[in-house]
């Protein structure tokens, strides 16, 4: 027994050794003037020092790529913010910050990918989680809120491990992942917080990502995503949600998932929803290099599609004997 | 609590310690159940009720059949096992596939019935455990082993947390008198154990989950996609089910041998298999034992005629494949199989070469011992390279009807392997998926890899097992694997084994 726990030692030793050098290579923080997801931090200065009332997109990357803020903002005559980055940051960190940062006569606009709103993203990938948290600590207590230690060990652990394995291999061999391409720059996003870098450029291939919904993620998604809208009637901010883009592929290719997902949106959620998946189907064209991210022309016209439907919404609510805008 | 997880990691080496520092059975066996309930329990608490529910029943009634002295009272206990055991089994996981079957049936006739679907939870590792307490109460009618009249040695053998949810399914008459024992620490079998556990992590993290990735994006919407990459997954599916569960029962084998346990080999490489029949001497062998034990030879065998061993052979492999799912699609693997058994390719273990390797099992008396597959030689000669090629020709048009979603689904795929095997496009198609990207070669390196190394180490029951190489080369090898493993890992693909969901 004492030779097997000695050599069960030594063994882990050497491991240890090694997981010391490759995690605290991939903790090292990138260069916070052009990570990615360091945007995040002129986001949330741009949602602190933007005027009243404002138009505040919220949701990952389909986000970031999928909007025109500028022609948003001057069509609802509105203030803008995109408040959208990166769907591994997941549903709670964003719904957090913004439900503590908006006021009477804001409205909101949520657009979550379906794997933030319906599978394993909805808590948010931990390795970007933990790089955010290293550009900017401050961020933790929108986190908090969150996490689960159980599910931390079962699920989220390893993960971490892996993400930090990955990098700290990158970075010993002298790679900085974090700059992966010239458009996931910070530097990238506007003054509206809308990514312009790829504006102009040739698009790129991409693949469809599967659709799965898990029933728990889903309720869970739906709880606090009812939770938010009750904490924004009670201080007068109006809540719309929106599908994020499709392809018309995608959409043929996990359609039953799909419609099962609209239809729990559509019977679940408080949230009034803007449009149905077939009006947010963009052509595979339209798609700069992932199944969210749109180009320049195809963001406008989704910001056009979104500024009338939130027009004819509001004139409906306003016919309306009861002004209930549900 | 899943094996691939750091609560997996972190539990094992406390349960090591604190079992390691008991020195009566009984104190063994209790931080053992307590071990057990806890790994069980953490995916919901109610189950544990519900295995402690099934093991005090069969306990109790495996007691009272050991001290029933007139048949007819035998008959009566042993039945009271059967329908609870059973029934609880059909309750939880085949309730609902008869009452739509029915429903659907009913309505072809022009009569609908009202709908009765139950919202209930499948336990996880159910029809494992099910299946091991009712061989223990089986055992004793038969007088193959005698009623055990410790609680504490049954409620082990049946809760045992590293076989307890997908496997091996023991027998009582290898598991239980371990448990009766106090157990020394074994350095050997220690060392053997945490070899097994690294390469079950291996295949599942780095293999299986991968070659998920491929299976999932062309099974999805199959009327998609051509006829060779429809075949492309299903090599990979074969290979992922493989994989997948292969590792599940290395990990638990390992885990036993940690605490001085021996598990039943559930494993012993069925790819390179020279018949169906064969397969299923090397494929999750401890269910296909369980099925020949208690169905087979039950129902007459090969014992009368050639009729009845196609009949007893049909009957069981549909009845095996009911086991491992409540839907058509399952039935019809479990026919397939039986068929192609029945039909003679499985015979061809009969041959000299079945007898020699039959002979080889009984001399050695151990249910570890299983016969080298595809020969002796490194280089296998043409004839069994082709009985392997064309065994598992059949095993993966098998596996469409295990995979697929509906049986609609299987024969369309089935029917585009054929259809397309001509079509220009349809290659081309598969062309431009494996020139396009990574996640072809990546799968092809893996599947090469896996099958080299298989082969090379056959002839042992773990690859890692690296024999008189000496240590420092060992652990660099051990050390390469591990890291790779987490390297390599696809996040977030592996909580959960293929078998959890039978």
């Amino acid at each position: 027994m004492t030779s097997f726990v000695l050599r069960c030692g030594g063994f882990a030793l050497i491991q240890l050794v090694i997981a010391w050098v490759l995690i605290s290579k991939g903790l090292e923080p990138a260069a916070e003037e052009n990570a990615y997801l360091a945007a995040m931090l002129d986001k949330s200065q741009l949602l602190a020092d933007t005027s009243q009332p404002r138009v505040i997109t919220v949701g990952g990357s389909n986000v970031a790529f999928g909007f025109d803020s500028q022609s948003l903002g001057e069509r609802l005559g509105l203030q803008p913010v995109n408040f959208g980055l990166h769907a591994a940051l997941g549903m709670y960190f964003p719904l957090n910050f913004v439900e503590s940062h908006v006021r009477q006569g804001d409205t909101v606009v949520l657009s979550f990918e379906f794997a933030v709103i319906a599978s394993s993203e909805i808590d948010g990938n931990p390795a970007y989680v933990q790089e955010l948290l290293s550009y900017w600590p401050a961020a933790k207590p929108w986190f908090e809120s969150n996490f689960s230690w159980k599910r931390f060990l079962d699920r989220e652990a390893l993960d971490l491990l892996h993400q930090w394995v990955v990098r700290g291999k990158r970075r010993l061999k002298g790679d900085q992942p974090q700059v992966i391409s010239t458009v996931y720059q910070r530097r990238n996003f506007n003054q509206l917080g809308d990514m312009v870098g790829h504006h102009g450029q040739p698009t790129k291939p991409w693949k469809h990502g599967k659709v799965v919904i898990l029933p728990d993620s889903l309720e869970r998604a739906m709880l606090r995503l009812n939770q938010f809208h009750q904490a924004c009637i009670e201080k007068g901010v109006k809540v719309y949600y929106s599908s994020p883009p499709i392809s018309p592929a995608r959409l043929a290719l996990f359609e039953s998932e799909l419609r099962k997902l609209e239809e729990a949106l559509g019977e679940q959620m408080t949230i009034p929803v803007l449009n149905s998946l077939d009006e947010m189907v963009f052509q595979e064209h339209e798609f700069f290099d992932s199944q969210y991210h749109l180009t320049q022309a195809a963001a406008a016209r989704r910001s056009q599609v979104l500024a009338e439907a939130i027009l004819r919404r509001e004139g409906q609510q306003a016919s309306a004997p009861h002004g209930n805008w549900r | 609590m899943t094996f691939t997880s750091l609560t997996f990691i972190g539990f094992l080496p406390l349960v090591f310690a604190l079992y390691w520092l008991l020195r009566t059975p009984r104190r063994q066996n209790l931080i053992l159940i307590l071990a057990s309930y806890l790994f069980y329990g953490w995916w919901d608490y109610r189950f544990c009720a519900l295995i402690l529910f099934s093991s005090l029943l069969d306990f109790v009634l495996g007691w009272y059949l050991g001290q029933a002295r007139s048949k007819r009272a035998r008959k009566w206990l042993l039945g009271a096992s059967l329908f609870a055991n059973l029934g609880m089994l059909g309750l939880f996981k085949y309730f609902n596939f008869f009452a739509g079957s029915f429903s659907h049936l009913a309505t072809g006739f022009g009569w609908t019935p009202g709908s009765v679907t139950l919202n209930i939870i499948l336990p996880v590792g159910i029809s494992f455990y099910t299946f091991q307490t009712l061989s223990y109460s089986i055992d004793i009618y038969r007088g193959k082993i005698r009623a055990t009249k410790n609680i504490l040695d049954y409620l082990a053998f049946v809760s045992f947390f590293p076989q307890l949810v997908a496997g091996p399914i023991e027998r009582a008459s290898h598991l239980l008198p371990q448990f009766e024992k106090l157990r020394r620490f074994d350095q050997g079998l220690a060392r053997s154990g945490c070899r097994l556990i690294l390469w079950g992590f291996f295949k599942k993290i780095v293999i299986a989950d991968r070659l998920g990735v491929v299976v999932d994006q062309f099974y999805a919407q199959p009327e998609l996609v051509s006829g060779p990459l429809l075949a492309f997954a299903t090599v990979s599916f074969a290979f992922q089910i493989y994989c997948d569960f292969s590792a599940y029962s290395d990990i638990a084998i390992g885990t036993g041998r940690l605490f001085g346990i021996r598990l039943m080999r559930n494993f012993a490489y069925p790819y390179f298999s020279q018949s169906v029949g064969e397969f299923w001497r090397r494929w999750h062998i401890s269910l296909s034992t369980w099925f020949r034990d208690y169905v087979y030879i039950p129902l007459g065998g090969s014992q009368q005629g050639s009729f009845r061993r196609t009949r007893n052979l049909l009957a069981t492999f549909l009845v095996s494949g009911l086991w491992h799912g409540a839907g058509w699609q399952y039935l019809a693997w479990g026919g397939v199989h039986g068929s192609m058994v029945a039909s003679g390719h499985g015979n061809r273990g009969r041959n000299e070469k079945g007898k020699q390797d039959a002979a080889i099992q009984k001399r050695e008396g151990g249910r570890d011992v299983i016969p080298t597959p595809g020969g002796e030689q490194n280089i296998p000669c043409l004839r069994t390279l082709l009985n392997i090629t064309f065994t598992f020709g059949i095993v993966c048009l098998c596996w469409v009807f295990f995979r697929a979603d509906n049986i609609q689904d299987a024969l369309l795929i089935i029917g585009r392997f054929f259809t397309d095997a001509f079509s220009a496009a349809a290659w081309q198609e598969f062309f431009a998926f494996a020139g396009e990207g990574k996640l072809f070669k990546r799968s092809l390196m893996l599947l090469g890899f896996l099958v080299a190394i298989e082969w090379i180490q056959r002839r042992k029951m773990c690859p890692l097992d690296l024999g008189r190489c000496p240590a420092p080369m060992r652990w660099a090898i051990y050390t390469t694997v591990l890291w790779g493993t987490l390297y390599y890992m696809m996040p977030s693909a592996g909580q959960q084994f293929i078998y959890f969901e039978f």
